[in-house]
């Protein structure tokens, strides 16, 4: 058992993953830590959803290995998502459940004891309690996203694996949201998140990586780049600039 | 004013729906195959008229044409579902009194004349005459019966049509009601079936036909206006709007399956069907289409193959049809909803499987209504072995071939073959040993381990495929 142990919530050594002929991830080493509010940057077709894919053992990679919380999430996916929260990119809650049923349904399938709690806690948090009792395939786009993100943290995991959370949501909720991801991490947690917002990953994250065509260009934190007096959205421009064709 | 724009561009979308679905080429075949067909049809006339009853293959082709219209009828209400997640909801006509200025209405009614005229065209006029082609060389055959034909089969097809409309509207007010209208069909069936009123004396667009007068013919119409003003004048405005609300019924329905693996999975499959357009009754409509199919093909049967037991040919082809039933319980989520939590593919088919079973009661209970009917009521044992072997055995190829999405089996060609080939050999051998005696055809029941086996196979065969996104 000791053996398992790790200083790492998450290792990837040599992660390479390849559809036909697109080599969506080449091959790349990155570790993070207990506690981290990790940020994925990169642009377009970089390999971001890919990477959370792999890290949470719903695609199998070419080569490499990867481990979430001790466990390989490619030899037993369902153990790894078992004790990590996840946020898909695409954000597809069953159509003829309601807001509610839907956490509910979440809940029973993550063993969540105090559901009805969690329930009421979360549509009160995000303030959308007008989607209790409607179908999911009827509520707008950004309070189905709200449904996701609750969705992913309804068992409290130690780990989160969340890809472009804030896309559709309103300011307010960016607050709120970007709020509790901090208080999160700060309660001991780790959080690894994908993002087009810069501004974002400046603000909330601990550490970045900057991902182009499935390499790892960069990997730091804001707080180095603040010292070699450099925004990150200049940083991203010039150093993704420098790796186009 | 929107009368005849909205028939003409209705008219178009039923068009450009098939010729979409079908390709060009197939689409124009089908009236082609039809022709043919009714031709070569006509051409064994007379080796009908030597081993049948008169009068039995005329009201054959005029059952087929009534079941024909109340599926088409029962496509254009409940398979908008299915057209609306390939053509996208706000394509279609049948939903613009939701954008436009148009009544729903208008809407109903305009859309019973289009598939009225439209299948008339398409599968009603290529029948006809493929029936002139073969009057020219089958003396049976007059050519006077050409136009009575026309007349007569387009009444079937329009009664079946307006019935379906009829029956669904019913439904949308109250399913009650259907209940109470299909039980009285059913029971009104069963006195004509032990009664001896020639089936000319009660179907009226085939009394049209043994017998051309207006009476008749004025009658069919009345009936058809009626069936179909019914369901002009009370169409059920009130379709599910998005502002309609629900209780949270799915902790409550799992309590209620909490003897099954996953009760919340299989809870969540009767909230889809039910939520779903149609509710729960499309699930029964889909199924009286083909049962009235097999139904008709076993009446034809009985006069070429004087041994074969009826009741066990309908339990074993009843089980096929009911394999269907899986792609009703797959067509409302795609895996991609659930990776992302800790479920593997196989813990969902096995969900969808169970949700499956407790479907096979509706099957069960027509048996045990149907097997009587045809005779002898001990035949039930062997009916229900071979029902139950067939069902699970289908379902099973259905699953280890396509795992969550078994309707990739109308587009792929290859995997319908496959799936021919594992089940019709099964098919022949319970229907030839069922004809030394019907008992053999208990065999059927050790398909049931067969078909556990493949749904564990297919299980894990499409877990350890990669989830391609759909
Ligand atoms: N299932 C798949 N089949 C084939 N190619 C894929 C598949 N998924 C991703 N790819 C390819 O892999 C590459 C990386 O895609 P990925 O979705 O990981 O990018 P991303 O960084 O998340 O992009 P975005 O910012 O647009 O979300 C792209 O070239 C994409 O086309
Ligand atoms: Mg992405």
């Amino acid at each position: 058992m000791d053996a398992n142990i790790s200083e790492y919530v998450i290792e990837a050594r040599n992660l390479r993953k390849e559809y036909g002929e697109v080599i969506a991830v080449a091959g790349i080493d990155f570790t993070i830590r207990k506690g981290e509010l990790y940020g994925l940057l990169g642009p377009n077709g970089s390999g971001k959803t890919t990477i959370i894919r792999l890290l949470t053992g719903q695609v199998q990679p070419t080569a490499g290995s990867v481990r979430v919380m001790g466990i390989d999430a490619a030899a037993d996916p369902v153990e790894a998502r078992t004790g990590i929260g996840i946020i898909p990119e695409q954000e597809t809650p069953p159509s003829f459940l309601t807001g509610e049923e839907y956490l509910r349904f979440v809940g029973d399938i993550r063993h969540v004891e105090d559901i009805e709690a969690q329930c009421d806690w979360w549509f009160s948090y995000l303030d959308f309690d007008d989607a209790r009792t409607r179908l999911c395939k009827d509520l707008s786009r950004g309070t189905r996203q709200k449904l996701m993100f609750a969705q992913a943290f309804l068992h409290r995991p130690p780990l989160a694996l969340i890809d472009e959370p804030l896309i559709n949501l309103d300011p307010v909720m960016q607050r709120k949201v970007k709020d509790f991801l901090m208080d999160y991490v700060t309660a001991g947690n780790t959080i690894f998140l994908s993002t087009h917002i810069l501004a974002i990953a400046e603000e909330i994250c601990t550490g970045i990586a900057i991902l182009n065509r499935g390499e790892l260009l960069f990997t730091g934190s804001p707080a180095e780049l603040r010292e070699r007096h450099e925004d990150l959205e200049g940083f991203f421009l010039n150093l993704i600039g420098g790796h186009g064709e | 004013m929107a009368f005849g724009a909205l028939f003409t561009a209705m008219l178009k979308e039923e068009w450009r729906m098939h010729s979409t679905m079908f390709g060009d080429r197939g689409f124009f075949l089908f009236p082609v195959v039809l022709t043919v067909f009714a031709a070569l049809a006509s051409l064994a006339v007379p080796v009908f008229l030597a081993v049948m009853p008169p009068g039995s293959v005329s009201a054959a082709a005029h059952i087929f044409y009534l079941i024909a219209g109340v599926s088409v009828g029962s496509f254009g209400l409940l398979g908008r579902e299915v057209m609306n997640r390939r053509f996208g909801q706000a394509s279609l006509l049948a939903y613009s009194s939701r954008s436009l200025p148009i009544s729903e209405r208008t809407i109903i009614g305009v859309f019973i004349l289009k598939d009225c005229l439209y299948y008339f065209v398409f599968w009603v006029v290529p029948a006809v005459v493929g029936v002139v082609i073969g009057s020219l060389f089958v003396a049976e055959i007059p050519f006077s019966a050409a136009p009575i034909l026309l007349v007569s089969l387009g009444l079937s097809f329009f009664l079946g049509i307006a019935g379906a409309f009829f029956l669904s509207t019913v439904y949308a007010w109250s399913p009650r009601a259907l209940a109470a209208i299909l039980g009285f069909l059913v029971i009104a069936g069963a006195l004509f079936a032990v009664s001896d009123i020639p089936l000319t004396g009660a179907f009226l667009p085939l009394a049209f036909y043994a017998a051309p007068a207006l009476l008749p013919a004025v009658l069919s119409l009345l009936l058809i206006f009626l069936l179909a003003g019914f369901s002009i004048v009370f169409v059920n405005i009130d379709f599910p709007e998005s502002s309609r609300r629900y209780a949270a019924h799915l902790p409550a329905l799992a309590r209620t399956f909490a003897m099954t693996s996953a009760p919340y999975f299989v809870a969540k499959d009767f909230i889809d069907l039910r939520r779903s357009d149609g509710g729960m009754g499309k699930i029964v409509f889909s199924f009286l289409f083909p049962v009235g199919i097999i139904w008709l093909l076993l009446t034809i049967l009985q006069y070429f193959i004087p041994g074969l037991p009826p009741g066990i040919i309908f339990a074993i082809l009843l089980g096929i049809f009911t394999s269907t039933f899986y792609n009703w319980l797959t067509e409302y989520d795609l895996f991609t909803s659930y990776a992302f939590l800790p479920v593997t593919v196989a813990q969902v088919i096995r969900a969808k499987i169970e949700s499956y079973l407790i479907l096979n009661l509706i099957p069960v209970l027509f048996l045990l209504v149907a097997i009587p009917f045809f005779g002898d009521a001990l035949l039930l044992i062997p009916a229900l072995a071979a029902f139950a072997g067939l069902s699970l055995y289908a379902v099973g190829v259905t699953v280890y071939l396509c795992g969550l999405t078994p309707n990739v089996m109308l587009y792929d060609a290859r995997t319908f073959l496959l799936y021919l080939a594992a089940i019709a050999p099964f098919v022949l051998v319970l229907i030839f040993l069922s004809i030394p005696s019907p008992w053999y055809a208990a065999a059927g029941i050790l398909l049931v381990p067969a078909g556990l086996v493949l749904i564990q196979k297919g299980g894990d065969r499409h877990t350890s495929f990669d989830e391609r996104s759909f």
